[in-house]
């Protein structure tokens, strides 16, 4: 608990009404979750978001920039925060749009409350997956990136399928010098096995560059 | 008859003009040219002066001679009796008294009218008048003894062609089997019947030819009465019939007329005019124009026996067109050169510029009868389409207010609702932790008393609003209310078969204050819910009465009783309640809505039953109470 708040997921809840607001806000803190209410997306746009799981509450119909304006917004600029959208007066297409665009769900104004928790629960998971995604990329390209030339060339022929043999053959050095940079490649890497280097080589979209 | 008249006409003319040149001449010429002498003119008849078809001949031949002749004529005309019989013996005393008539002032000329007459003057001719010029006329050639005539006879024969005659008759009814000579019994009749036998021997084998000269004429009518089908009756002559009885003048042939059925034919124009159908016929002005033609020159000096000439023959056909009516023959049957008289004139011919105008006059009446009622209809479907819209109009703004009061009310109301599910969530939730968190639950209820506060308030803003559009209070007649309402409604009843039976009160006026659209929303909505209500039951059997009455305390009730089939017990409590409905697309705000604008009004709406149905009551106060 005691973890630093930097850490902590955070609910973002959007919607004019304050009763809704408070009503949202209030239900989401009763089973412990961080909230941040804001009345407009012009509010929510001069606050900084931060780098924790969040999640996103938010009412369609807004004074200015609807819900479903905001959702768009995002999707262009690539931020991906999952959204939840609540309505008192949805419709079809409103809703098929929303969900198009990536939605978690579409509640109903009045909703059940445990609708709203489970919603809120299954975007915040959603954020977590998709952060844990993005970081173990980064880990992925900083040792690709500490890898010598040749050791990435090597890297590319072995995700390729080829034999030390082969691969010998294609650069022009002894089997014993391919054997050798292939073991600094598995070092490097932590990989385990040659899928595993094969599955990361795939990840990093490394394509051999000399032919 | 219409031809001689023609004729009588022209005569007149001419001898009026005639005159006026003789006077003229008379004042130019000497006085002693006023001595002029007048020739003296006997007409001999054979039978009397009143046998046709010699009668028509003396008529015409008086008129010709009047009017060609140069002189003043004295005519005396006389009659030969004794043609009458066989017997020759009373010839003698007529002789003498006819010597002895004229003995002093002999006549300048005798015209001899007939065989008989003529017979009579050749064989007395040494005794009477032996000098005395004469014409023989209206005889036929057979009956002049050509050998007695002296220097002094002139001869105006006729040609009758009874071949001719007969064949006309199959001419223009080609089925005729059956012919009947009407011939009777006296010497000159009977020379005609050998005559005519003779002459008809080439029809032998197509045709039956029977003859009276037996029979009297009262028993011949009787048979004509009774001819076989296909027959046809030939008049020749009937002067004397077998019983001796004498025949004078037109009445033997128009009682045959009146009694036969079969067509009657003839030879001679005398008898043309009303009895017979025609055919080719000897032309009495023909020969009567001859015979005062030869008279005029024998009296001015001519020699008769140097005077020739030819036997006058038939003319060409004429054709009575009343008798090819009632005989039926056609037109087309006729002999060409044919010509037809006494045809009746068409209404048409008749009155042509009257018909037309008529007619026109009816045409531009019907015409402008029919576009006006055409446009009549067009006007009244008009109306009623008209009527129909306005109706599914009101209809639809009623749909249209109540959804789009229901849409806003919901949205408006679904804020604080999402809030106390929220919050009321939430106050759970802070109650379940393991140290229950009282203040952050008491809070959380806090607002969802307030939430629901604010959704009350809300549906009242909405009511409040919806009371504000209500115009100022004003006194209105129930009765017209209702009339409108009905005026809207009357197509739909009629289209449903619907019997509309109002008693409205009209003294004391049931006058209401209130707001009229409003009330007659509250009337179009029990009205038209009747009417949908009856559609279900029997046809004959739907009945909707509307009335008015002005209640002793001054209220106005209104009541609208329809002959549906009603409602269950269970349901009659709910019907004024909002979303209830027993109709499968209606939205059950109608008499929700109809009782909160009665209410409106300091007035009350309640459902009673009738016998059939259902009633609604609208109670209103009433104005200036």
């Amino acid at each position: 608990m005691n973890k630093s708040a930097e850490q902590q997921p955070i609910v973002i809840v959007i919607d004019d009404d304050l009763d809704v607001r408070e009503g949202v806000t209030n239900l989401l803190r009763s089973v412990g979750l961080r909230t941040k209410p804001f009345a407009s997306v012009a509010d929510f746009l001069q606050w900084k978001v931060p780098d924790v799981p969040s999640c996103l509450v938010l009412d369609v119909r807004l004074p200015g920039l609807s819900g479903l304006d905001l959702q768009s917004e995002l999707n262009k600029a690539n931020i991906q925060i999952p959204i939840v959208f609540m309505t008192g007066h949805g419709d079809i297409p409103m809703t098929v749009r929303a969900m198009k665009g990536g939605a978690v769900d579409f509640l109903g104004k009045p909703f059940r409350d445990q609708d709203m928790l489970d919603a809120v629960q299954v975007g915040l998971d959603r954020d977590r997956q998709r952060r844990r995604n993005a970081s173990d990329r980064s880990d992925l390209k900083s040792a690709y990136d500490s890898l010598t030339p040749r050791e990435q060339e090597i890297m590319a022929l072995v995700a390729e399928g080829l034999m030390n043999k082969q691969i010998a053959g294609k650069i022009d050095v002894s089997e014993v010098t391919v054997k050798f940079h292939r073991a600094n490649v598995m070092r490097k890497m932590e990989a385990k096995s040659v899928a595993d280097l094969v599955r990361m080589a795939a990840a990093l979209g490394v394509h051999r560059s000399v032919r | 008859m219409y031809k001689i008249g023609t004729i009588v006409i022209r005569v007149r003319r001419i001898c009026s003009a005639t005159a006026i040149v003789c006077c003229v001449m008379q004042v130019l010429v000497s006085p002693t040219a006023l001595a002029i002498e007048h020739k003296q003119v006997m007409l001999l008849h054979s039978f009397g002066r009143d046998f046709k078809p010699w009668s028509d001949y003396a008529k015409f031949i008086r008129m010709e001679l009047d009017r060609q002749s140069p002189w003043p004529l004295d005519i005396t005309e006389h009659s030969l009796i004794s043609a009458r019989s066989d017997d020759e013996n009373p010839e003698g005393p007529f002789v003498d008294y006819l010597r002895a008539l004229y003995a002093k002032r002999p006549v300048d000329l005798i015209v001899s009218i007939g065989a008989p007459a003529a017979a009579f003057v050749q064989r007395n001719r040494q005794h009477l008048f032996a000098t005395t010029p004469m014409v023989f006329t209206a005889v036929d050639e057979r009956r002049v003894q050509f050998s007695t005539l002296t220097a002094n006879d002139a001869v105006v024969a006729v040609r009758i062609d009874y071949l001719a005659a007969v064949k006309n008759i199959l001419q223009v009814l080609p089925d005729t089997k059956d012919v009947t000579v009407v011939v009777g019994a006296s010497p000159i009749e009977k020379f005609w019947k050998e005559e005519i036998r003779r002459d008809l021997e080439p029809l032998a084998d197509r045709i039956k030819i029977s003859w009276t000269d037996h029979l009297s004429f009262e028993a011949f009518l009787k048979l004509a009465a009774a001819l076989p089908p296909r027959s046809a009756i030939f008049w020749e002559l009937m002067i004397v019939d077998a019983a001796g009885v004498v025949h004078e003048g037109d009445t033997p042939l128009a009682n045959l007329h009146a009694v036969a059925n079969a067509p009657i034919f003839s030879y001679d124009e005398s008898f043309f005019g009303r009895d017979i159908v025609g055919g080719p016929l000897l032309l009495v002005a023909d020969t009567s124009r001859q015979t005062a033609a030869a008279a005029v020159r024998i009296l001015g000096g001519e020699k008769p026996g140097e005077i020739k000439i030819a036997p006058v023959q038939f003319g060409s056909p004429v054709f009575d067109w009343r008798q090819m009516q009632r005989w039926g023959i056609s037109e087309s049957h006729l002999p060409p050169g044919s010509r037809i008289y006494f045809r009746n004139p068409t209404a048409w011919e008749r009155y042509r510029w009257q018909i037309t105008l008529i007619a026109a006059v009816i045409f531009t009446q019907a015409a402008l009868i029919f576009g006006l009622l055409y446009e009549h209809r067009r006007r009244r479907l008009a109306e009623v389409e008209s009527l129909r819209r306005m109706s599914e109009l009101a209809h639809l703004n009623r749909v249209a207010t109540a959804g789009a009061l229901s849409a806003s009310i919901a949205h408006e109301v679904r804020q604080p609702l999402a809030a106390m599910v929220a919050q009321s969530g939430a106050a759970m939730r802070w109650l379940a932790h393991k140290t229950p968190d009282l203040p952050e639950a008491r809070a959380a209820l806090q607002k969802v008393a307030d939430a629901g506060a604010r959704a009350s308030q809300i549906i009242e803003n909405l009511r409040s609003m919806f009371r504000k559009e209500a115009g100022a209070p004003k006194p209105l007649n129930a009765n017209n209310l209702l009339g409108n309402v009905l005026a809207l409604t009357a197509n739909e009843m009629r289209k449903h078969g619907i019997v509309l039976d109002t008693a409205f009160s009209h003294t004391p006026a049931p006058l209401v204050l209130g707001d009229a659209a409003q009330l007659e929303q509250v009337f179009l909505n029990l009205i038209v819910n009747a009417i949908e209500a009856m559609r279900s039951s029997a046809a004959g059997a739907r009945t909707l009465d509307v009335s008015t009455t002005v209640g002793e305390t001054g209220g106005v009730l209104i009541t609208v009783a329809d002959s549906g089939p009603g409602i269950d017990d269970a349901n009659i409590d709910k019907i004024f309640d909002a979303f209830f409905t027993t109709k499968p697309d209606g939205m059950g705000m109608g008499l929700s809505i109809c009782r909160s604008i009665v209410e409106s009004h300091g007035g009350r709406l309640w459902v009673g039953r009738a016998d059939r149905g259902l009633t609604f009551h609208v109670l209103l106060p009433a104005a200036g109470t």
